[in-house]
């Protein structure tokens, strides 16, 4: 071991050498690895419903629509339509953020949800060109094909730039994050309600926690939501990516920055549980076609 | 005391009245105090904790500056006196702007709450699609006057463009607003005061019609392309002298299905002449719009442009663009030219002063 009055603290070289020779710095070393070393062994966190209700029926099915926003902020067990996890703090806050504190209160929220499904017209039309575009290709449009034809249709060259690249930069970083086996290249985003419609089956079970409604109410709500929203998805890829986009697209109001993806896409992990066999997740077990 | 005006509509029958009281007369202390636990007010921004504040930060001073005075700084260094000073008229100064604002907003308050009208000190995130709105990357309002009357909804308030930890503040002056529901979603249509714009128009698209008349002088009309024979449908020149009588820097503007109506961000609703204004005129416009939208089509449009569930074509949605505030071209302009200046006079500064002599 070189004493330290011998490292020369111009010399990089002397430094490292006296470095290599300090135990301390193994340990160091040592510690940051294995640390890194049990993370990347360690199995990802397995999806954990409620044992008082099924996962595998019709309930659960319609249920599992609202995942994304159930077991995100606060999160409970996806299947349990009682949210009874919620503690009152976890109550309070809902209250205060969603602004239901009485029944009445809690339905205009769901119906809000349900029919407006924080839609902007002009997000929806460029949208429904893009879908329209690819009925007609076969195939999912290129971003000049989409961009043409949005300013064919009548909209502004920069804001129809703007949003195509908002757009596929959110669904490429899904696509990356979550994975191209589960959301694959022939899944594109063509509707952003996925966000508002999964906050709806949220909000109806948080509102049996809350005391507005018992559990058979709360059912025939998610019901109708599924009702009304699923036949506009293919899949749960496509239903989840909505929810995704949509989000980012609302909170951000489509000005997507460095950091927009990492505040608000951050439902990506939980995507990718739902959507996994291997960690319980329900979207790969249940049949995204209800019979 | 009551007062009133009838409306035309014969279903409106029954007179939409007014209790502008509250608004004549000054609000007390508990009356002040009320109003801060009503409205759920921060502890921090609370009356008499702002003034508990002011006041310590002022014994602070004194005290500094009776310290540095037994020590013999202050007349060496008399400079610490005037800071001393400038710190303490500041917080007085600061206090004063702030009691006055909460005194005036308390007064608002008791107005919204007397007449059933829902109430909130401070809104954020409201989301709000009229274009000055839109730009501002966060914005919050204060002292927010919501009524659900069906006759007469609307709501008021005062918008301040605010910065955050990561963002600064885009740069749109504060302003006043009265937010009202139209029937039916329409082209979006600006009605842009020459003289005091508050939307910024520069750089959007559209058509830019010039009206007829004195009109022209004061208001130009930005409609889509293609819209322009709708947009004069709207906007009859009798609407416009009603917002003429608003004050020289009022603008509207309809986007999707509601209309705003812009004021200078002075503009003071608890004011019992101008609330009593402002009331009359939320009240004619929802029932001239309610006319002049409710059977809106966008005949224009197919399909593509105007998907199911959608009522405008997609170049009738938005006028295009984002528009950007004269102010903040002014304080870029300012900036580049100083900063040039600066930089020119770093270079050549030192031989443009020998030569000078």
């Amino acid at each position: 071991m070189l004493p330290s009055a011998r490292v020369d603290l111009n010399d990089l070289g002397s430094i490292v050498d006296w470095l290599i020779g300090q135990w301390w710095v193994w340990v160091i070393l040592g510690v940051v690895v294995l640390f890194f070393l049990v993370i990347w062994i360690m199995p990802a966190a397995k999806v954990k419903p409620s044992e008082a209700y099924s996962t595998d029926d019709r309930d659960a099915n319609e249920i599992a629509l609202g995942f994304l926003q159930i077991v995100n902020q606060p999160s409970v067990p996806w299947n349990d339509p009682t949210a009874s996890a919620l503690s009152e703090s976890d109550k309070k806050r809902l209250v205060d953020m969603w602004g239901v504190a009485t029944r009445d209160e809690w339905l205009a929220g769901i119906e809000r949800l349900v029919s407006g499904r924080r839609r902007r017209d002009v997000w929806v039309t460029c949208l429904a060109i893009r879908a329209e575009l690819a009925g007609r290709l076969g195939r999912v449009p290129k971003t000049k094909e989409w961009t043409a034809a949005i300013i064919e249709a009548g909209g502004d060259k920069r804001d129809a730039r703007s949003f195509v690249a908002a757009i596929e930069g959110v669904e490429a970083q899904v696509r990356k994050l979550v994975g191209k086996d589960i959301v694959t290249p022939d899944v594109y985003v063509r509707s952003l309600d996925g966000y508002a419609l999964g906050q709806a089956v949220a909000l109806a079970t948080w509102g049996v926690a809350l005391g507005h409604a018992e559990v058979p109410e709360a059912r025939a709500i998610i019901h109708r939501i599924n009702e009304e929203g699923r036949p506009a998805f293919s899949s749960w890829a496509d239903f989840g990516l909505s929810y995704i986009t949509g989000r980012v697209m609302h909170w951000s109001d489509g000005v997507i920055g460095e950091k927009t993806f990492d505040k608000f896409g951050d439902g990506w992990s939980e995507f990718k549980a739902a959507a996994t066999a291997k960690r319980n997740g329900p979207w790969a077990s249940l049949p995204w076609r209800i019979g | 005391m009551n007062e009133g005006h009838r409306s035309a509509e014969p279903r409106n029958a029954e007179p939409i009245r007014v209790d502008l009281s509250p608004l004549r007369t000054s609000p007390g202390m508990r009356a002040l105090l009320g109003y801060e636990r009503a409205a759920d007010i921060p502890l921090r921004r609370r009356f008499f904790v702002v003034l508990t504040g002011v006041l310590l930060l002022t014994a602070a001073i004194v005290v500094a500056l009776w310290w540095l005075g037994t020590i013999g700084m202050l007349t060496r260094v008399p400079l610490l006196g005037v800071f001393g000073v400038f710190y303490g008229v500041l917080g007085a100064v600061g206090f004063v702007w702030y009691a006055v604002g909460l005194s005036r907003r308390t007064r608002l308050a008791m107005f919204a709450w007397t007449n059933g009208w829902a109430y909130a000190d401070l809104l954020t995130g409201t989301r709000r699609p009229g274009s000055a709105f839109a730009r501002m990357r966060r914005s919050i309002e204060r002292g927010v006057v919501a009524s659900d009357d069906e006759r007469i909804p609307f709501e008021l308030g005062v918008a301040h463009s605010v910065g955050s930890r990561d963002q600064s503040a885009t740069v749109q002056r504060p302003f006043a607003f009265i937010e009202l529901p139209l029937p039916a979603k329409v082209p979006h249509m600006v009605l842009r005061n020459r003289r005091r714009s508050i939307v910024p128009t520069l750089g959007l698209g559209g058509a830019r019609m010039d009206l007829e008349g004195h009109f022209a002088s004061t208001f130009q009309l930005l409609v889509p392309e293609g819209y322009q024979r709708d947009a004069l449908y709207i906007f009859t020149p009798d609407l416009m002298v009603r917002i003429l009588d608003l004050g020289s820097g009022a603008e509207l503007e309809l986007v999707e299905d509601r209309a705003y109506v812009y004021l200078p961000g002075s503009t003071r609703f608890d004011r019992p002449d101008v609330m009593q204004r402002t009331v009359q005129l939320a009240e004619e416009l929802h029932r001239r719009f309610a006319v002049r939208t409710g059977a809106y089509r966008d005949e224009s449009t197919g399909p593509i442009e105007r998907p199911e569930g959608v009522a405008i074509g997609l170049g009738g949605q938005r006028l295009g663009g984002q528009g950007v505030s004269l102010l903040a071209v002014a304080g870029v302009s300012a900036a580049m030219i100083l900063s040039a200046g600066v930089t020119a006079f770093a270079l050549f500064g030192g031989a443009m002063l020998r030569s000078g002599g």
